[in-house]
This record gives structure tokens, sequence and C-alpha cells, in this order.
């Protein structure tokens, strides 16, 4: 056990780190490769026929589009729920803190059906929405509206901590300086809440592009009006199509690594530019 | 990650005139209670639409049963195995030095990013027929996908990070100085470990665990993907759900929806009760580094 | 029960936390190792602890190698500069950890158990508080806690990383002149690490003085104080005021200030003269001495803080006493002279007074 150089006293690095890999391998690591190992032998032909199909052009379009629209609504109306949350107090403040994060919680099968219901032509805000001349379900705005409710959480959670940690005497100097509440607000505020606005709207916008549960019920899934990406790798298994599924599932699966990565790299940026405001405070 | 613990000076200069505020809490409000409450409300107001009896009858018919039964055969199956796994990680990554932490911790997060479609797609590929290992597999009679094993995989690799991730942050704001005082004391690794680290983290695990629990009941595209709707064996409490609702039998779809929901907003509130006690842990914490509380 | 550090380096990448640190602890002594943040000190009482490895060299615990033993094995006292207190536990159940989980067949019956806790909540006066949890103590009581449960184990050596690092100046004061007494008590061999040098003088019975990694010199608080090996130890124990001097067959002269030396023919040396070691004189008279004019005069306190530009331009600290003081009548703006009491001088290369 003991060799010349120990490198810590705290027991139980092998143990971990071995359960660890081990498990790690097994469950993430060995089907990813298993993956990619097996779509080395398709040729690039298939790739781009199946990549650039009429269909799955028009599924990747509205999965781009919606995730993006979804994301844009979320980064606003998220950093108002925080700015909200944080700085007033009101009657059930505490309730509404709590609520935030049930898109998280609740199943997305149960956020699908739930949601049709009330954007259904007779649902409870349909009626208002089809009065309107506004199709709210079983269309492209039922895809974008099922994407809000599941990527509503994140823009609230990443930029509420830096708000609470927001030194409000920095708005106090922006006023007594002469600055408008508003002029503070884009000059002070925003600056020191984009990093994490940023991230909030990638981990959205991450999220909206792989989700299933929820928009499958609302979309209607009509092949190139209302398909989405994960419902036509859906398709094309029930259709034994696995090559188009596996074909598909790996340019998903690369979206998710840069996706990851651009995150990890946003949270990286972020964390640098407090850290360096706090070394000027 | 709680927002609630600190309000903000009311000095006039920074906030906004009262007017404003009302409109801000109205817009913010009027947001939440269209994406949140009302499909909220619609669950429970759908499941109990047609009365008691039919609600009763929705889950307590034998296929509903079966489906919670294999809902938590799932969770049994998958949340003790992650939490095991989770505890070690957060143990290796947060009490060591070791090079490619970032990549490992990466690698962890990886299945939150995934399209849980893809995540199912992902073992059809491996162990489906036409897959790498179905050949094998088949010769050998042993049936993972469109199979109860199936189920249980996906559901393991869609909640593998939850239990980590809550563990990380917390061990390595704590640092090793309880456990290195633990070891001059003479405690063993174990011991160590289950009289210092364990009481330290207990409300990171805790709701790692509620976490874990609440996504593997729920989880639906991944299961969707390799149950293979097989009724009355790979049905699962959201694929429940979904045949229901695919038989225009809402009333059913919904009570079952019910349960889940009532799942989920138990998480919520457990999640806040162990924010509150991790902010007190932290708070003692604080005033332990820096001396606050001079009796 | 002594401890004999030989030939330690620790290295964290490129960066030397020890070079070649020897050292010897005798049964029961107190020692304490004075340094500035970063010169390794903590690092030396982790590797005693055995909480890190070192690189190279030997510690050797009442005449053993204790390089492949375990903290756990080494029966060393930690008390840490935060204490690592268990928050989940009462102060008994604190000081009780060290003798509960031992295995079965070393243990303690509980009946022992609780009265050894007992005897030393009391002797750490904290014996009212055995109940109470350590958020609901003060940093003080904390620290005894600390100290208590290291004892607990009845430790061959006991170990202090700051052990008053984190508390209040008038606690601090207390709890050390405390510590000193406790350790005339049960006379255990302790380590302390501490970055005060009024607090080592007055509670070692010989002090470490480290910077860089290296031991700059060992010695009694007297010995270090009045005979430092080198510039180093001597600013780092307390205010000086550097002057060059020329000597000539016995005689000397001042012809500069600062530190930097511009002679090269080795004719001129560094002078070193703590604030207190001057007199003021409002005349020459026939010693060497500096001239000055006064720039401030501080009179709140023991002794008067008297500042003043020498006739090179630079600031001198000077401390006379009240009285003095008081006979000279000194203004702000006044002429002085300055005479040397007692000076120290090194040589770069070769301290003018070798420790054993």
């Amino acid at each position: 056990m003991a060799g010349k150089r120990k490198k810590s006293v705290i027991p139980g690095f092998g143990l971990t780190m071995g359960i660890t890999t081990g498990y790690l391998g097994l469950i993430v690591l060995f089907p990813l490769a298993c993956l990619f190992f097996q779509t080395l032998d398709v040729s690039l032909d298939t790739v781009q026929k199946t990549v650039f199909s009429g269909r799955a052009l028009a599924a990747f379009g509205l999965s781009f589009g919606a995730s993006f629209a979804a994301a844009c609504v979320n980064t606003v109306f998220g950093f108002l729920v925080a700015w909200v949350l944080v700085r007033y107090t009101f009657p059930g403040r505490f309730l509404v803190d709590a609520m935030v994060d049930l898109p998280f919680a609740l199943p997305t099968a149960v956020a699908g059906i739930s949601l049709t219901f009330l954007y259904a032509q007779n649902g409870w805000l349909g009626k208002f929405l089809y009065g309107l001349g506004i199709p709210s379900v079983y269309s492209r705005i039922g895809v974008f509206i099922a994407l809000i409710f599941i990527g509503l959480p994140f823009v609230v959670r990443t930029v509420q901590p830096v708000l609470v940690n927001f030194d409000t005497q920095v708005e106090e100097a922006a006023a007594s300086l002469g600055a408008s509440r508003f002029k503070a607000f884009t000059r002070v505020i925003m600056p020191e809440v984009l990093p994490s606005a940023i991230t909030g709207f990638a981990l959205a916008f991450a999220r909206a592009l792989g989700e299933y549960g929820s928009v499958v019920f609302i979309s209607g899934n009509m092949p190139h009006r209302t398909e989405i990406v994960p419902l036509l790798i859906m398709t094309r298994l029930e259709e034994y199509d696995y090559l188009g599924a596996q074909i598909l599932a790996v340019v998903m699966l690369v979206l998710s690594f840069c996706f990851l990565f651009l995150i990890n790299f946003l949270q990286y940026w972020g964390q640098r530019h407090h850290r360096m405001q706090e070394c000027v405070a | 990650m709680s927002g609630i613990s600190q309000t903000p000076g009311n000095s006039r200069s920074v906030n906004e005139s009262l007017p404003v505020r009302m409109l801000l809490i109205f817009t913010a409000l009027l947001f939440l209670v269209l994406f949140l409450i009302l499909p909220l409300v619609a669950v429970f107001y759908n499941a109990f639409h047609e009365g008691l009896p039919v609600y009763k009858q929705a889950i307590t018919d034998p296929a509903t049963i079966h489906a919670v039964i294999l809902t938590f055969l799932a969770v049994f199956c998958a949340v003790p195995l992650n939490c095991a796994f989770g505890v070690a990680a957060a143990w290796a990554i947060s009490k060591f030095r070791f090079r490619g932490k970032n990549a490992l911790i990466t690698l962890i997060d990886l299945p939150l990013t995934v399209s849980p479609v893809v995540s199912g797609t992902i073992f059809i590929l491996i162990f489906g027929a036409h897959g790498l290992l179905g050949p094998w597999l088949s010769a050998h009679n042993i049936k993972i996908i469109f199979a109860i094993p199936g189920i249980v995989l996906v559901t393991i690799f869609v909640t593998l990070p939850f239990v980590a991730r809550e563990l990380l942050p917390v061990m390595t704001a704590q640092g090793n100085f309880d456990e290195e005082a633990a070891l001059t004391l003479g405690a063993s690794g174990w011991k160590t470990f289950l009289r210092i680290t364990l009481p330290n983290i207990r409300w990171g695990l805790f709701y790692g665990v509620v976490l874990s629990v609440a996504r593997a009941m729920g989880e639906f595209g991944a299961v969707s993907v390799v149950s293979g709707h097989i009724r009355g064996k790979t049905i699962t409490m959201p694929l429940h759900v979904e045949i229901l609702y695919n038989e225009y039998n809402f009333a059913a779809a919904f009570a079952v929806a019910s349960l889940l929901t009532f799942v989920s907003i138990m998480t919520l509130g457990l999640k806040k009760y162990a924010e509150v006690k991790t902010a007190r842990q932290n708070k003692e914490l604080e005033d332990f580094m820096t001396e606050k509380r001079m009796l | 029960m002594g401890i004999q550090i030989e030939n330690i380096s620790k290295f964290y990448g490129h960066f030397t936390a020890l070079r070649d640190v020897s050292l010897d602890v005798q049964a029961g002594e107190l020692v304490a190792l004075l340094g500035p943040s970063g010169s390794g000190k903590t690092t030396l009482l982790r590797i005693i602890a055995g909480l890190e490895s070192p690189d190279e060299g030997r510690v050797i615990l009442s005449g053993e190698d204790a390089a492949y033993k375990n903290p756990r094995d080494r029966n060393v006292g930690f008390v840490f500069q935060h204490y690592a207190l268990f928050r989940h536990m009462t102060v008994f159940e604190n000081v009780a950890f060290g003798l509960k989980v031992r295995p079965r067949r070393d243990r303690l019956p509980k009946k022992e158990i609780f009265d050894r806790v007992f005897s030393l909540l009391k002797l750490v006066q904290l014996d009212f508080f055995a109940a109470r949890y350590p958020a609901q103590l003060s940093g003080g009581q904390r620290q005894r806690v600390a100290l208590a449960r290291a004892l607990a184990v009845e430790p061959k050596v006991l170990l202090l990383d700051e052990p008053f690092g984190a508390l209040d100046a008038q606690v601090r004061k207390e709890l050390r002149r405390w510590l000193k007494k406790l350790h005339e008590k049960i006379h255990v061999t302790s380590v302390f690490v501490t970055h005060d040098q009024e607090e080592a003088l007055e509670v070692a019975d010989r002090l470490v003085i480290m910077n860089n990694g290296a031991v700059e010199q060992i010695g009694t608080p007297e010995e270090i104080y009045h005979r430092p090996a080198n510039p180093f130890v001597f600013r780092f124990l307390g205010d000086v005021n550097l002057f060059h001097c020329r000597t000539e067959n016995g005689h000397y002269s001042f012809i500069g200030q600062g530190g930097d030396i511009s002679d090269k023919d080795g004719s001129v040396r560094q002078v070193f003269i703590r604030p207190h070691l001057f007199d003021i004189s409002l005349t020459p008279g026939n010693r060497e001495s500096i001239q000055g004019s006064i720039q401030h005069i501080n009179a709140a306190g023991p002794s008067v803080k008297v500042e003043i530009v020498s006739e090179w331009g630079g600031s001198v600290q000077v401390n006379i006493p009240q009285d003095r003081y008081q006979r000279l009548g000194l203004q702000k703006g006044m002429s002085v002279y300055l005479i040397p009491l007692q000076m120290s001088t090194f040589d770069e290369t070769l301290p003018t007074e070798e420790q054993p």
C-alpha cells in the first residue's frame, strides 16, 4: 500500500477511483464507444442521405428553431423571475421559489398531456389563443410552448445566485453618481448578470434540443411540419431503420458534446469574471 | 442556490417605484401561472374531473399496479447503484488531486445533456437484436431490450449524475480537515467516512437521492425507446400514462399522472427542506471560519 | 518521545516547500515554528503528523522511523488552525471520538472513557459545556475543545497549527499564557506553528525560525532575540533601522542608510539597529551619531515613538522612554543626534555570530 511517495493520507483513493472509472466506463463510456465505433463503418454517402433528407432537415430546422425561440423567451422571463424573487418581497415568494424547479421534477409525459389539455382548441388557454387565430396545439407553436415549459428553470437558477451575491452598494454608487435607474440597470447590473444568463440560455437550449416526452403529445408529430429530431429517431427505430436512427443519434450526441463543452466554458468564464470582480473589491 | 435568504436594503436608490415593482411582480407571476401552475392544476382537475370512483378505479387497475411495481423496481435497482457511485466519485474527485479531473466531471455530466431518446437508442444499438452484442445475447437467450433489464439499464444511465453532482460541491467546500482530524485521532478510513464524512454530507446526499428517485420514476423518452411497450410486461408509469392517453382514456391517464405529479411536488418540498438545512450547515461552517459568534 | 527531523525536503511541482530541514525536538519540550506565511512551517508540522509525506529525508518519532506510518498509528495529537471540530457532535463526543474509534480490543470501558473525557474537560475548563455543540461555543472555547480532543488519545507528541490564529487579540494573550501553564503541567512534547513573533517568544522553550522552506535559526527565545543569526531573523523579530557603516581599524562611521550596499571593497557593512536601542541627544557629543530632524512624535503608549528624517533623507524609527522624552522636550522639526546604544552587523556571506 504505502509506496515511497504517498500522495495523500486520506484513504480510499484506489477504491473510489476504481468504482468511479469502472462504473462510468461500463454505463457511459462503453456504450458511447460502441456507438461511435459502429458508426465508423457507415459510408459518408449514407450519412449525407440520412441527415440531409428533406424530412430530417425539416426536423433539425424545427428542433433548432423552436429550441432557440423557447430559450430566448426563457432568458427574458427567467431573468425577470429571478429578479423578482431576489429583489422584492411578496406573499408566497417562498412557494414560488420552490415551484420554479417543477419542470425538473415533473415527468415529461405528464407535462406533455397537461399542456396539450390546456392549449387544445377547447382547453382553458387554447380557447383564447384559437380565438385569436393562434393554433396552439398540433403545430409548431405547440412545440414552442412545450419547450418553454421544460427550459423554464435554467435561467432562473443560474441568474438567481448572481443577483443574490450582487453588491447593492455598487448600484447605490451608480445612483449617487447621477445614473438613472435604467442606466444603472443596463450599465451596472446587466454586465454582471450576463455570463450567468448566457449559461442559462445554453442550458435551456441544450435541454430543449433533446426533449421528447413533453413535445410528442402537443406537437401532433406531422413529418416535415411538427416533427422534432428525437421523434424522428423514434420513428426510425419503430420502422426498424436502425442505421438511420443511429446516424441521427450520433449527430445529436455530437451536438450534446459541443453544448457540454460550451456550457463548461461559459461557467468557467462566468466564474473567472466573478473572481476578477472580487479581486477588485 | 436558494435566493430567498437575503433581501437587499430598502434604500430608495436601488428600488424601483411601487407601480414598476408591481408590474414586474405581476408579469413574472403571470408567466409562472401560465407555464407552471396551470399545468399542475390541470393534472389534478382532469384526474378528479369524473369523480373519485373513476380515479380510484384507474389507480387500482391491475395494469396500473403493474406499472407502479415495475417503476419501483427500476428505482430500487438504479438509485442505490447510482448513490454508491455518486459517493465514491465525489470522494475521489473532491479529496484528491489528480490529472483529468475536469474530464471526469464532464463525463459524469454527460447523461444530463444527452437527449433521452438518444440514450435509449444507444442501448438498442448495443443490446438490440441487430446490435453489437445482439447475436451473442440471443444465442444465450438473454433479453435486455424490450425487457426489464433494458429499462433498468437506461434508468441507471439517465439518473447517473444526480447524487455525484449534489455531493461534489458540498464535499469540495468542506475540505479535508475533518477527515484529517479523525485520522490523527486514530479512526480507520471506514470509521472516518461513516462517522465524520457521512454526517457532514447528509443533506446533499439526501437531496441527490430524492432527485434520482423522481427522475427515475418519471423518465419517459429513454425508457420508451427500450421498453417495446409490451402490455403488462414492460410498461412503467409514464408509459402507462401515454398508453391511456392515446386510448382517449383521459381521466385514467391523468389519474396515473397525478400520482407522478404528487411525487414531483414532494420532491420540490424535500428539496426546499434540504436547502434550508444545508444553508444552516453552511452558515455554521462560515461562522466557524470567520469567528462571528463570540459568546 | 523526542522528534528527530532529518534532511527533509518537500516539493509541490516546481515549488520547493521545504529544503533540507533538520531539527531535534527534545522530549517534553515546547517548540515554536516561526516564520512568515509560505515559509513551509505548516508543511513541516503536517509532515511530522504524517498528513503529508516528505519527498526526501526522515521523521523519527521516539527513535522509530515514521516514514511508513499512517497518521492514525503515529500517536500524535494535531490541533488544526480552524480546529476542525466535528460539528454534528457535542463537546463530549468530540473529545471522546479518539477513544471510541479504537478497535474493540484496545477500547477502554465506557466508564473509563467517560472519566477520561471529563478530566480532560476539567483540565481545559470546559466541563460545564460538555453537552454543547461546537457552534454554541466561542472561538477560545472551541480552541480548548480541539486541544482536549487531541490530548484524549494520550499522544506522544502534540502538534498545533496556528493555535491562536483565528482568535481576537485579547483572547489570544490569555490563551497562550494558559497553554504555557498547561504544558508545564502535562509536559507533552509539543510543536506549534505561528507567524506571530511575540507569541513564539513568550510561549516556546525553543524557536525555529523558518523562511522560504529552510531553517534560518534555532535557539531559545533569548538567544534568538539577542543574537539573531542573520538579517532575516533580525528583521523578522521586530522593527529595525538599516544603516551603512565603514569600519577602519576599530573605528566606524555611518555613511548611509538603507538595504543596498554599493561599495565593493568589503569595508562597508550593513548595520541593524532596533528603534529602542537609540538615544536621542540635542548635541553631537563625542560618540559616532546620526544627524536628523524630527518629523513626527507619537507619545501615546509606554514609550514615545519618534520618526526622524536622517541626514541621508531616509526615515528612522526611534523609541525612547517617556521620562527621557519629557527631559529633552522634543518638538516636531527639531534637529537632533541619534546615538546607537547597540548595533548588529552581519556579513552577507559570513554571520558574525555563528550558532552552535
